[in-house]
């Protein structure tokens, strides 16, 4: 019975359940909400979204993110708030060193780990193996906004992933993963280098 | 189903990660050393030769510093008296564990004449060409080796960069038929030094001479010790541990004890052993812990669990299945421990024979200028252009 008039109220109130959704990075699969945690459905119906902050691209696109959920992993955020810089009515936290697409990534990154920390470390493995199929450029900038965020497990698994680019590699291989055209050696110390070391080319 | 799809994500993903523009150079230092610490020492020195910006950051002296406090311990071998030494890749062993028969075939092939596996690069040769390197003893980072039976020609040396030292010629021996020689190296925690020691025990009623070296100053010292007179022989080699050698002493009536030589007393001290299991023991140094091993049917190990008290000799179990985690076993003659959390890894010998010798160490960059203190102490490198001069016959 409860759950018929509930239904019929999420009908009334789509638009602002949506706007709500997107605010916290959920996008509906198929009329169906995707592996949500009933208590913060239950709450938006309520009427009373958790306490929410706003951050700000080097685009100038805003991001409305769940305090929690960026409190809990970047430690820049987690400073501000804590020493009572950010005004919750108004201010917003400008982060001109991150554009959009990346600001948004890192948001997906701490929204998932932070519903999902629960989760079975395969399927996390498997989301977070997934969440990193970018193309180089990208693989960047999501690492230059972990360490500007200083969010700590987003490093290391960024880490994670060029160490194992670079493990169990010569050093032509890694010269052409990496694109670097120039080395810098004069030719005597490339020379030396490989007498040195000629099991590593 | 889903697996497939995620193998597939996997096989796109490893094809996008060409790197496109090279913006690894527009990377901050501090977040590329962060990725170097992380790595194997091998990997390590293969950056140090990609390109010179990450020559500039690996050869930095604080980045060995840094480095050191994030690397484990490793493992290297040699055949007898080969001056080759293979450092043991952890990745590359597989650890296969089947019922009491442990099998690790990554680290035993590389002495393998014909073997058709790869060779664990790499290989740190140890520029004693045409000697035999008779004596290898790990301490921290280091080797100390000694060629011929006299101990002439002596060197301490890094293995992981090439670095090494010679050492001063020892004393001569006044009668060197007559005595057993065994030999000591280790470091000094409170004035960081490192020291070589040497002890000669004549048969016949000589009084035991110990001799010892500060590594980084030209003379040997003799050192004047109260032991007890029935001590007839120890240990070829010793065990470092704790700031003091331990060596294996037997005295006139077959009882076996451990005599420790402390650095800061300058003094002998005995340890008895735990029990009294036969004659063919071993100690060494087992996780921090001194560490004594019976190679009886079945292998025993005992541990001192606080260093210097004898009540506190604690067996531990070999084959035990106890913790998964870690475990303890036994592959021919040779035992190993794996801590699978830790990525820790340690293989004894317990065969008495020195057919293949198993070095731990923590290997290090630092160079040898920093780790040992003394006057014009002349660093030496294999790979310097220089090498083919000091070739010593």
């Amino acid at each position: 019975m409860e759950l018929l008039c509930i239904r019929q109220w999420i009908s009334g109130l789509l638009p602002t359940v949506k706007k709500w959704l997107s605010a916290w990075c959920i996008k509906p699969v198929g009329g169906a909400l995707v592996r949500q945690e009933p208590e913060y459905i239950l709450l938006a119906l309520m009427g009373s979204p958790l306490k929410k902050i706003m951050l700000c691209s080097s685009e100038k696109e805003i991001f409305s993110v769940e305090e929690q959920v960026m409190v809990q992993h970047s430690v820049i955020i987690n400073n501000m708030i804590e020493d009572g810089s950010y005004n919750h009515e108004e201010s917003k936290i400008p982060l001109d060193c991150v554009d959009s697409k990346t600001l948004k990534k890192v948001i997906d990154y701490c929204t998932h780990h932070t519903h999902h920390h629960n989760d079975n470390q395969e399927d996390l493995e498997a989301w977070d193996a997934q969440f990193l199929n970018v193309d180089s450029n990208g693989l960047y900038d999501l690492l230059m906004a972990a360490n500007y965020l200083e969010i700590r497990n987003l490093l290391d698994l960024i880490y994670g992933t060029i160490k194992n680019m670079i493990k169990g590699k010569k050093i032509d291989e890694i010269r052409r993963i990496f694109n670097i055209k120039d080395h810098g050696f004069t030719p005597e110390e490339e020379e030396q280098n490989r007498k040195e070391y000629p099991h590593f080319y | 189903m889903i697996k497939f799809l995620f193998q597939s994500f996997f096989v796109r993903w490893m094809r996008k990660l060409q790197i496109r523009r090279s913006y690894v150079a527009s990377l901050p230092a501090d977040i590329i050393t962060d990725i170097f610490v992380r790595l194997p020492i091998k990997s390590v020195l293969i950056c140090r030769c990609v390109c010179k910006h990450w020559n500039t950051l690996i050869s930095n002296p604080n980045f060995a510093k840094l480095l050191l406090t994030y690397t484990l311990p490793a493992v290297m071998i040699r055949r007898k008296h080969s001056r080759f030494f293979h450092l043991v890749e952890y990745d590359r062993i597989e650890w296969h564990e089947r019922r009491n028969n442990t099998l690790f075939s990554g680290v035993f092939e590389v002495l393998k004449p014909n073997s058709s596996s790869i060779k664990l690069d790499p290989k740190f040769e140890i520029p004693l060409l045409g000697t035999k390197v008779y004596a290898v003893l790990v301490c921290n980072g280091l080797f100390y080796l000694s060629c011929s039976n006299n101990g002439d020609i002596s060197l301490v040396c890094n293995p992981i960069t090439g670095e090494f030292i010679r050492l001063p010629k020892h004393p001569p021996i006044l009668k060197p038929c007559e005595c057993e020689i065994s030999r000591g190296f280790g470091f000094h925690p409170k004035t960081n030094q490192y020291k070589v020691m040497r002890i000669l025990i004549f048969k016949h009623d000589h009084p035991m001479v110990v001799e010892m070296l500060r590594v980084g100053s030209t003379t040997w010292i003799n050192i004047e010790v109260d032991y007890p007179k029935n001590l007839i022989s120890i240990s070829r080699f010793s065990v470092y541990l704790n700031g003091a050698l331990h060596w294996l002493g037997k005295d006139v009536d077959g009882n076996v004890s451990i005599w420790a030589f402390n650095f800061d007393t300058e003094r002998f001290q005995s340890f008895s052993i735990p029990s009294d299991q036969g004659p063919k023991v071993g100690i060494h140094e087992f996780s921090g812990f001194f560490c004594m091993t019976y190679y009886n049917e079945p292998i025993t190990m005992w541990i001192m669990k606080r260093y210097g008290i004898e009540e506190s000799w604690t067996p531990i179990l070999v084959n035990s299945d106890r913790n998964i985690n870690s475990s303890i076993t036994m592959f021919h003659d040779y035992i190993a421990y794996h801590d699978r959390e830790n990525k820790e890894y340690k293989i004894f010998r317990t065969d008495c024979s020195d057919n293949i010798q198993i070095l731990c160490l923590v290997p290090t960059l630092i160079p040898l200028k920093d780790i040992i203190i003394g006057d014009n102490v002349e660093v030496h490198n294999i790979y310097s252009l220089n090498y083919p001069k000091l070739r010593f016959y």
